[in-house]
């Protein structure tokens, strides 16, 4: 503090003489002449003031009490504050030979690096010139300027007409290959060298702002931007700062360019927020049509996907074919592969984080396209000028037309239909307060003829309060009520049934951001989730069933956690962002729950059962889970990251086969599911070139999950009180490595993404208690998306994925029963693989034009998807009758090329 | 928007195309191994049979290859200990015991548990686990009726056609146990059929043995079973001189309910994605031998028997099978000599009575 202190007084004589100090500069040195004896230092200061030009600066209350004298003739002014304060505790520094500091020893002899000199200089030459030029902001002040010679300039990006904030701009200091983006107040951070420096401000739908600025120390800047026709693109989102592969603390973090959603070749033309993230390394899913991704080496449900604060427990649409997320409402989709900030939780591989846009305060617009398959629309606008605004978002299929043309009765009987639904109203309460509000609904309807069908909603309503409390200091308050159910019909036969599964939940979340100091940014907060589901009940459909009616008890858990992580430059190398997790989980009654002996559930082993009343806790699991990713940059363009989290997770979901169905069911930790943990580490190497043209980078990561669950042979879990039962605990590993190389601009480019990987597990009795592959388990997998645009408006888009086929359980031998009946004698599990896959996708995509009188814009997306009609197999399965040859076949389910046309347009 | 249009219509024409199944071969997917099965099945009776097959495994590529094992030696023992040898029949590549009810020192009755041992020439050992024979419920009635259905046929091919649907009526209970049973069906057919000799020949043909036929008494609702489908038996020319259908109803443990239960769930796999991954079928053998697995499954069970007769004028009198156009072939026909058929003897059955 006192250094500082000095400092300020250093500069404010700096300052207020500079263009005086560059003429005295010039002239001979000063000689001093003093007879002066038993008088305070103030005192002799103001003596030297009156009779030389110079200048003295000190804390008063610092100085010694003690009388000093000076007697000097025709000194030096060094050599007279040798003699005046020799002895003594305290020493001086000189600049320039004008100006005196005095200051305890200890500050004095500590010194000021190089950078701090240059910074100076820099500074001062500055402040010294004339009045500054029209577009340049000065940000800070010289007198503050700290040791290292950098500032930390703090920022604000809003829009010019309603003053908001936006989210997701990209800011480019150019020549200095650094780069932010703007939080989602808006906010940014650049820590600078003290001097002339340009900012580049870039964000879809706005015109760029190119803005000169002058840094003398720690300070504050505000960037309006314009909407402008320019540069408006489908999706309005652009998060990634140029050089964040190399300057983000946080490794394993992929922030996905939704921009370039609409552009890549897509299933039937509809865009989709997370078949593009399987263009990540170290993303994949286990074919065309499933439901969920699997992330280094983690299960489906492995992954928290969150919009804003709220869990989507099923974010698919049609079984898989495509996701739940409204790309025109997106504001920015982060994943965070393994390595976890503390602020989220709850789940072992990745959190999906999908942040919604708030509507428009200004002017009312409308998006839209059509497709094939599906249409869109969104609206937004004012409800109050300027302080409330709204955007609503509507999706729904009308597949069934392409059905009705197929020959096959039970396809021409059949139905696919969904639709989602989201409204989000945005309230300033004030200049520091806003409230949000916003609703999510979401349904499908498939029927395969007089067979079977399934029906899945979820509905979600959510409140978030932001507050700003100071310009370092503010809060985010979210409650959010949730519920997904399922249903599922078999019509036909005596099995003639309806499976209803539910899943609901309440949660509650506050987390504060302080940063109390430039380089430091904690972030803290606590959260609670109570969840209820119904695991399962079934009834008869008809009269004909012979199934009987069941439901299980529904059941009740209790997730909270506490949290604080804390983000620290440590120097402009070197960062860290590490921090702690507290989770404690509750599974709470009513439930009769069954008790085995031995506690090793077995339906042999069942011994009595024991009633919990409501709230009762039946059983309890904490989880300390430590999170830290730090980065050491180089220099401007290399960096090394590491990192560490430990999670866990307190609800999975069941199911036995290849892809989730819509009623898996999602099962609470229990007495006897314990929660599932894991350990998780990478390291990182990264690198751009040619000033952030093109990004490389290499990732290792290692995975190690303590009680993993698989399940028995032909086990039932549909409807079943004794599901312990059908389960087996074991453990998991998965270890791999991620490349990636991507070329951000110019008329050719894209990203080339490959990861090795393997991913197992041992289970006592699976595979005789051996390590054996997972069933996702996909050690080579590629990705290569081209662009190229040769001009604004016209891109084609190449892309290409290849990866082994993934593992599967198949008969290597059989036999006949005395009667004829064939019985295939199946591998170990998951001992061979299916075919490799492989695919290719084409699109050209029409874009906007630019003119900015033309209100009504309109753009298309020509796809051609697998253009050469690979059969890919989704699955393998074996064939064998009394009267034909046992065969394997391969289940494509996409075996043909898919063409496709959307039409997007928009209103200004 | 012309262009458009017929850009939508090929995308819906693609989709059409889309969903296929093809034929592939798997790396590696070769047992590599002479894994021994053992099935076994005793029937309570009079006299009581008990046989089993001791076979090597086959490979699963189309070719019928497990092979049989002989001079074994296979003992069927008590849970008092007592025990009685099986004898190989070698024409019919197994072990047979026919037991009768009074049979000195070893009885078969329900209500006991029993199980087999199989010894083989080189010194390996297997043996069962203890296998309850439970009574079988009553079988009371089995009925058909006509109806036009498109089924596979042998070949794998769609095709539309008429067929008789069996059904039963069965109690689910025996005695007094308040416990329903758990059962399986067997159809075993014979048919009259006349050669261009006018040699009167009968052939027994098992159906439907691409199904394993179940019902689960106790998991299910119904407390007695009426009119309950089992199968469908094409009509054709098996129903032009006489049909006879023989139905067997089978009391199962819950073991072995479970293990037939996991034979139909693989036969009956279509490759979904959301289908529940294939496995291993639990045995009940299990080999003395570290390390080496035995498959197949011995059970025990009563049995109870309907037959139907099947007059050809009630199903539209057939067309019968010969004489058969003229046509260049090799050798002798069925129509030259019925005997050819499978199954086919010239010993009219006991039972049939027309």
């Amino acid at each position: 503090m006192n250094k500082h202190i000095l400092l300020v007084l250093l500069i404010l004589y700096l300052i207020g003489n500079a263009v005086q100090l560059y003429a005295q500069n010039q002239a001979p040195a000063l000689r001093i002449s003093a007879q002066l004896t038993d008088q305070t230092l103030p005192d002799i200061f103001q003596y030297l003031e009156k009779q030389y030009p110079l200048h003295f600066y000190y804390r008063a209350g610092e100085l010694p009490q003690e009388r000093f004298s000076l007697k000097v003739q025709e000194a030096s002014l060094e050599n007279a504050m040798q003699q005046l304060l020799g002895g003594s505790k305290f020493g001086f520094l000189l600049y320039r030979n004008y100006g005196v500091v005095i200051a305890p020893l200890e500050l004095i002899t500590e010194g000021f690096n190089a950078e701090y000199y240059q910074a100076l200089e820099t500074g001062l030459n500055a402040n010294a010139g004339s009045t500054p030029a029209p577009n340049l902001l000065q940000i800070g002040d010289v007198r503050q300027l700290k040791a290292s010679g950098k500032a930390k300039v703090s920022g604000l990006i809003q829009q010019q007409k309603d003053k908001t904030p936006v989210v997701g701009a990209t800011i480019r200091v150019l020549k200095l290959d650094k780069g932010s983006v703007s939080d989602e107040n808006g906010r940014f951070e650049l820590e600078l060298p003290v001097g002339k420096h340009q900012l580049l401000v870039q964000y879809v739908g706005n015109a760029e702002v190119v803005q000169d600025i002058q840094v003398f120390s720690d300070g504050n800047i505000t960037l309006s931007m314009e909407s402008a026709a320019v540069t408006l693109d489908e999706v309005v989102v652009g998060a990634r700062a140029v050089d964040a592969n190399v300057e983000n603390v946080q490794i394993g973090a992929t922030q996905l360019d939704v921009r370039s959603i609409n552009k890549l070749p897509a299933f039937m033309g509809e865009a989709d927020v997370i078949k593009s993230l399987l263009l990540s390394p170290g993303v994949s899913s286990i074919g065309e049509g499933a439901t969920g991704f699997n992330v280094r080496g983690g299960e489906v449900d492995q992954n928290l996907v969150l919009q804003d604060e709220g869990i989507i427990f099923n974010s698919s649409h049609a079984l898989g074919f495509f996701s739940s997320f409204n790309s025109d409402l997106i504001s920015r989709v982060t994943l965070y592969k393994s390595i976890i900030p503390a602020q989220f939780g709850g789940r072992l591989a990745s959190v999906l984080d999908v942040e919604m846009r708030d509507g428009n305060f200004e002017q009312f617009r409308i998006k839209g396209g059509v497709g094939p398959l599906s249409s869109r629309i969104a609206v937004e606008g004012p409800v109050i000028p300027k302080k409330a605004s709204f955007i609503a978002g509507f999706r729904s299929s009308y597949s069934d037309w392409i059905l009705q043309t197929v020959r096959d009765v039970d396809v021409r009987n059949s139905s696919a239909f969904f639709y989602d639904a989201n409204l989000r109203y945005t309230h300033k309460l004030s200049d520091k307060n806003t409230l949000i509000l916003a609703g999510y609904a979401a349904k499908d309807k498939f029927t395969y003829g007089d067979n079977f069908g399934f029906d899945y909603q979820t509905t979600t309503g959510q409140a978030t309060l932001k507050q700003i409390f100071s310009q370092k200091f503010y809060s985010k308050f979210a409650a959010t009520l949730s519920q997904y159910k399922s249903t599922q019909y078999d019509y036909s036969g005596l099995d003639a049934s309806q499976l209803d599964n539910d899943i609901g939940f309440l949660s509650l979340k506050e987390q504060l951001s302080l940063q109390p100091r430039a380089g430091l940014q904690l972030d803290a907060g606590l959260s609670t989730i109570l969840y209820q589901s119904l695991p399962g009940a079934r009834r008869p459909l008809n009269d004909l069933s012979q199934v009987f009616a069941k439901s299980l008890e529904k059941e009740r858990g209790l997730e909270s956690a506490a949290f604080l992580n804390a983000e620290w430059s440590v120097s402009s190398a070197l960062q860290i962002s590490g921090g702690l997790r507290l989770g404690f989980y509750q599974f709470l009654g009513p439930k009769t729950v069954f008790e085995y002996q031995n506690e090793i559930p077995s339906l042999l082993n069942l011994i009595d059962t024991t009633v919990y009343g409501k709230g009762k806790t039946i059983a309890t699991y904490s989880s300390l889970e430590p999170r830290v990713s730090a980065r050491y940059r180089f220099s401007p363009a290399v960096s090394v990251k590491l990192g560490y989290s430990r999670t866990a997770q307190f609800i999975n979901q069941i199911f036995n086969s290849d892809s989730p169905t819509p009623t898996s069911q999602y099962q609470l930790s229990t007495a006897y599911i314990e929660p599932t943990r894991s350990h998780n580490v990478a390291l990182g190497y990264f690198q751009n070139f040619e000033d952030n043209l093109w990004e490389s980078s290499i990732e290792i990561y290692g995975r190690a999950i303590d009680a993993l669950f698989d399940y028995r042979d032909f086990a039932e879990l549909n409807v079943n009180e004794h599901l312990e039962t059908e389960l087996l605990k074991g453990k998991g590993r998965a270890y791999g490595m991620e490349l990636s190389l991507r070329k951000n601009r110019g008329l050719v480019h894209g990203m080339l993404s490959y990861t090795l990987s393997r991913t197992e597990r041992q289970i006592e009795g699976i595979n005789r208690g051996k390590w054996y592959l997972s069933n996702f388990d996909k050690p080579h997998d590629l990705s290569l998306v081209l662009n190229y645009q040769y001009n604004q408006r016209h891109t084609v888009t190449l892309n290409f994925t290849y990866g082994t086929g993934r593992p599967t359980t198949a008969p290597q031998g059989g036999y006949r029963t005395q009667l004829g009946v064939p019985v295939p004698i199946y591998s170990e599990r998951n001992a061979l693989r299916i075919p490799n896959y492989h695919r290719m996708d084409l699109a050209y995509t029409i874009g906007k034009d630019h003119r900015k009188n033309n209100k009504f814009k309109t753009s298309w997306t020509i796809s051609l998807y697998n253009v050469y009609a690979r059969k890919n197999a989704f699955s393998v399965y074996f064939t064998q009758t009394p009267f034909t040859a046992a065969q394997a076949n391969r289940l494509a389910i996409l075996g043909s090329v898919f063409p496709s046309v959307t039409f997007n347009f928009e209103t200004l | 928007m012309k262009r458009f249009r017929y850009i939508l219509i090929l995308g819906g024409l693609s989709l059409l195309l889309s969903s296929c199944l093809d034929e592939i071969e798997l790396k590696n997917q070769r047992f590599g191994t002479k894994a021994v099965i053992i099935q076994g099945r005793l029937i309570l009776g009079a006299p009581s049979l008990i046989e089993v097959n001791v076979q090597r495994i086959g490979e699963f590529d189309g070719a019928e290859t497990s092979v049989h094992i002989g001079s074994a030696k296979v003992t069927l023992e008590q849970t008092d200990g007592s025990n009685i040898d099986l004898q190989e029949i070698t024409s019919a590549k197994l072990y047979r015991a026919s037991i009768p009810n009074n049979h000195p020192t070893f009885k078969v009755r329900a209500g006991q548990s029993y199980r087999i041992k199989v010894s083989l020439l080189d010194g390996r050992q297997y043996e069962s686990e203890f296998e309850p024979l439970l009574p079988v419920p009553e079988l009371e009635k089995t009925s058909y009726t006509l109806q036009e259905l498109t089924l596979p046929d042998k070949k794998g091919f769609l095709n539309k056609a008429t067929y008789l649907s069996f059904w039963v009526n069965s109690k689910l209970k025996t005695g007094g146990n308040p416990d329903k049973s758990k059962l399986r069906w067997e159809l075993n057919a014979v048919y009259r059929f006349t050669d261009d000799t006018r040699k009167l020949c009968y052939n027994f043909e098992p159906q439907r043995v691409d199904k394993v036929l179940l019902y689960d008494g106790p998991g299910l609702q119904l407390e007695r079973l009426d009119t309950f489908y089992l199968a469908d038996v094409r009509l054709d020319h098996r129903f032009a001189e006489g049909f006879y259908l023989t139905v067997l109803q089978e009391s199962l443990s819950t073991t072995a309910f479970n293990y037939w239960n996991q034979v139909k769930t693989l036969a009956e796999r279509s490759g979904s994605m959301f289908e529940e991954p294939a496995a291993k079928i639990a045995s009940n053998l299990r080999s003395k031998n570290v390390g080496e697995e035995v498959y197949g499954y011995f059970y025990a069970t009563a049995q109870d028997t309907l037959r139907l007769y099947i007059r050809p004028e009630q199903v539209g009198s057939p067309t019968k099978y010969c004489p058969q156009p003229p046509t260049p072939r090799i050798g002798p026909t069925v129509c030259d000599n019925c005997l050819l058929n499978t199954g086919s003897t010239l010993t009219k059955p006991n039972f049939w009575i027309e």
